[in-house]
């Protein structure tokens, strides 16, 4: 059963999916609030894909419950579901409109309703002129626009996005950034995964961590990102910071040192206890970026590597 | 329910739409026909020539029989005149005619042909008489010098004459060196050793030849030097050669076709079988083809479930790398996808039937309706009684049953392997197995029509690879309990396999690398992949 006037958008609760000996996703927990834009990151086969999958109900979980509209099985919600899958794909012998078309009706539009709405995607997506020539006509960028307004059409109260920036143009991406913060107007949940973090950032209103299947820091994004991060410019060496209270990890390149510190941690009194210790040039407070955050958490290395979690 | 029913069909309709939508779809079909047709056509013309064909050139014969050889020869003579008067019999003279055609045509209207066969043998036969001694005042005189000096104007009349085919070689003893030779160089067919003792005994008796396979000069001098070696153990015996083919004629029996009995043979009592003059009739030979249409419903069921699912197949290897059923699963389940691309494909290739029916039937109909006559054979075709055994409504909807449950069995299982392949070629390699089972009810498509209620089509009929082949060629000599078991196993299987298939599918379709062979798919069955 649905019920939606829950708060809540998507629970996972301990779901874990296995793929013979290799954990896609480990003992995920995470509530996704209705009405926001709810972030994905993580490396590449970290098991964003997976997560995805079984929210749309095209996986099943190993074990463990996931919710969806507040529904024990994906199934019964899906025509309010709207899924765009990382690598995208078109009938390239079907007429634009009738590609969009299909895929309303097979989420039990009407025919006369999906063909009106089709017309009006078209138009605010600035492919009225193309609604009747073949999907192989398009390029990879009207492609994806094609594909959005598919998983658009029969007005979905739950969108997964799955990459939906990669291969646009930044007029494009801003096209699609104003159609999610729309959908989140009219109180629609938007689940998204992307590798840029800048977007995660700009865009979202929490997000999850996840690295080897397991979520690394989930939450509000001021709260991930509440912690500071101090730059110095000095003239000694590294080891002039060591034993500082409240600095969590340095790093320096140069004279330029990067200090993590702790939220507790009082600017004024590292200031002063930097000053005694070496020359100081410059000194900026600023809050960690995601692309920080991102990168401490998941290591450098770990960040680019794949694995078929994601399969 | 209905729900998901639509969305099935949303699936057939879009898959038969774009199938049905190509130029090359409607060429393909119309070109079909026209292509079995011409290889038809070129296949009995082929047939006709391996038959038929033979080949024309000179052959030499090294006699040691004392005489047999020259037998042979005047005996291949005697026929060769018998053929010609024949034809000159049968023929009105014209004015251009040579007047030795005239005069002979005149005296077979007077003699006995075998009499005049006789006179003019004895100018003809071997060894010749002294050329000298003949002279023009006899018919006989006259016709065996024209016959000698026309040789080319009796094939003209009688192509039927062994010369226009065979000549033999007439210089006397050539070695065998020689004959070799000459073979080697191709200027003979071949020769025969007639050796002594041939009357009694075949032994050493050969035909030398560079050609094996060709056996027509053989067969053809084979049956000349029979016919010698039978009159003269006939004489021997004291025996005409009437009476002795009469005591070697073969018993054979006719085959006939029983009919129903007509009113009055019903209401009559006590009348046998062959007082029934009414209860049995002779079998044509397009009846003998009528029998032979399970077997044909048997071909085109095989290449229709064999086109259909390795279509479907393709489909879906396609449809995995681009990534688009990824989208449809998030709106459908993996087994209304599967139904719908199976009922999608299953509607291309009806409309590729029904167009072959149209095409076939549109010239006959707008020839019956205009009075064109057919041709003899259509008609002859026509009125025995062979459509109705095409159109047999028993065939017809056997065919439909067979085609659903064959099409389905296959379609899920090479879905079911399309979904584990990441391109065309990984699924072909992966649906041999698959394809060298189907193939066996097609190699014993006709020893099973010769044998329809024997121990191994009975087999075949119980096993779901070869049901529905094998029962639309047996079907008519299957019993009803035989029959209504068959189905309800077969569907059941058919019904086994698509939830496998579903399983397979379900896993299979997101799989980036296909699984290791069998093992892989046990694994995704097994739901521990």
């Amino acid at each position: 059963m649905t019920n939606n006037n829950s708060t809540l958008s998507v629970t996972f609760e301990e779901t874990r999916k296995k793929f013979g000996t290799l954990v896609a996703l480990d003992r995920l927990s995470l509530q996704i609030p209705r009405g926001s834009v709810y972030g994905f990151i993580g490396p590449n086969g970290a098991g964003k894909t997976t997560a995805m999958r079984i929210l749309v109900g095209i996986s099943k979980p190993t074990s463990g419950t996931i919710k969806v509209l507040d529904a024990d099985d994906v199934k019964d919600v899906r025509h309010l579901i709207g899924y765009l899958p990382e690598e995208k794909g078109l009938y390239k012998r079907m007429r634009v409109i009738d590609y969009i078309v299909y895929f309303g009706r097979l989420n039990g539009m009407r025919k006369r309703d999906a063909i009106a709405k089709a017309k009006g995607l078209l138009s605010e997506f600035q492919l009225a002129d193309w609604e009747k020539e073949k999907c192989q006509a398009l390029s990879k960028g009207m492609g994806q626009k094609v594909q959005l307004m598919a998983t658009l059409v029969h007005d979905p109260i739950l969108m997964v996005l799955d990459e939906p920036f990669s291969g646009l143009d930044p007029v494009n991406v801003e096209v699609v950034r104003s159609i999610i913060l729309n959908k989140v107007k009219e109180n629609s949940t938007v689940i998204l995964s992307t590798h840029i973090m800048e977007q995660a950032e700009s865009l979202c209103d929490a997000v999850v961590l996840i690295n080897k299947g397991k979520a690394v820091l989930e939450g509000p994004i001021d709260e991930i990102r509440k912690g500071d991060v101090v730059s110095v410019d000095h003239e000694g060496e590294v080891s002039v910071f060591d034993g500082l209270q409240g600095v969590v990890s340095v790093k320096q390149i140069g004279r330029a040192a990067t200090l993590e510190v702790d939220p507790e941690c009082d600017l004024q009194t590292l200031l002063k206890s930097i000053c005694e210790r070496t020359k100081v040039t410059q000194f900026n407070a600023n809050s960690a970026s995601l692309h920080e955050i991102f990168i401490r958490e998941v290591g450098g290395s770990e960040a680019t590597s794949e694995t078929t979690a994601d399969a | 329910m209905l729900k998901r029913l639509y969305s099935v069909w949303l699936i057939a309709q879009r898959d038969w739409l774009e199938a049905t939508s190509t130029k090359m779809f409607w060429l393909g079909a119309l070109l079909m026909p026209v292509i079995t047709l011409i290889l038809a056509v070129f296949g009995m013309f082929a047939a006709s020539l391996v038959g038929t064909s033979v080949t024309v050139g000179s052959y030499y014969v090294v006699d040691h029989s004392n005489g047999l050889g020259l037998q042979i020869r005047n005996e291949i003579l005697r026929t060769d005149i018998v053929n010609f008067l024949t034809v000159v019999a049968n023929r009105e003279p014209i004015s251009e005619d040579e007047e030795i055609l005239i005069d002979t045509h005149e005296a077979i209207q007077t003699t006995a042909l075998p009499d005049l066969v006789s006179t003019f043998m004895e100018y003809l036969e071997h060894p010749q008489p002294d050329p000298t001694s003949i002279t023009g005042d006899t018919l006989a005189g006259r016709f065996s010098i024209w016959w000698e000096n026309n040789k080319d104007l009796i094939v003209e009349l009688a192509p039927t004459v062994s010369f226009a085919t065979y000549q033999e070689i007439l210089t006397p003893n050539l070695t065998e060196q020689e004959l070799i030779s000459r073979l080697k160089a191709e200027k003979i067919l071949g020769y025969f050793i007639i050796p002594e003792g041939f009357v009694n005994s075949n032994e050493n008796a050969k035909f030398v030849t560079e050609n094996i396979l060709k056996q027509d000069l053989a067969n053809w001098y084979e049956r000349f030097a029979t016919r010698v070696i039978q009159n003269k153990k006939f004489a021997e015996s004291d025996i005409s050669r009437e009476t002795a083919l009469w005591l070697l004629q073969r018993a054979s029996f006719q085959t006939s076709k029983a009919v129903e009995p007509s009113r009055d043979s019903r209401t009559s009592t006590g009348s046998s079988p062959s007082d029934a003059g009414d209860s049995t009739k002779e079998v044509t030979v397009w009846e003998t083809v009528g029998e032979f249409a399970p077997a044909v419903y048997q071909y085109i069921l095989w290449f229709l479930v064999f086109i259909g699912a390795t279509i479907l197949m393709t489909n879906t290897v396609e449809e995995k790398s681009t990534k688009l059923v990824e989208v449809l699963l998030s709106d459908l389940d993996s087994v209304q996808l599967m139904d719908g691309k199976l009922i999608g494909s299953a509607l291309t290739l009806l409309t590729v039937v029904g167009l072959w029916i149209f095409l076939i039937s549109l010239p006959i109909l707008v020839a019956a309706s205009i009075g064109v006559p057919f041709l003899p054979q259509v008609a002859e075709f026509i009125q025995s009684g062979a459509l109705n055994s095409m159109f047999n409504p028993l065939f017809v909807v056997n065919f439909v049953i067979f085609f659903v449950l064959g099409f389905a069995f296959y379609g899920y299982s090479l879905s079911a392997l399309g979904s584990v392949c990441s391109n065309i070629r990984e699924a072909q390699m992966m649906a041999t197995p698959i394809n060298l089972v189907a193939i066996v009810p097609l190699i014993l498509m006709v020893p099973i029509a010769l044998d329809k209620s024997g121990t191994l089509p009975t087999i075949m009929s119980y096993i779901p690879p070869f049901t529905p082949f094998v029962m639309m060629n047996i079907v008519a000599e299957v019993a009803w309990t035989n029959y209504l078991l068959i189905l309800v196993w077969m569907t059941a299987c058919t019904l086994g396999v698509r939830w496998l298939a579903k399983k397979i599918y379900t896993k299979g379709i997101l799989l980036e690398n296909k699984p290791a062979g069998i093992k892989g798919l046990v694994r995704l069955v097994g739901g521990t992949s």
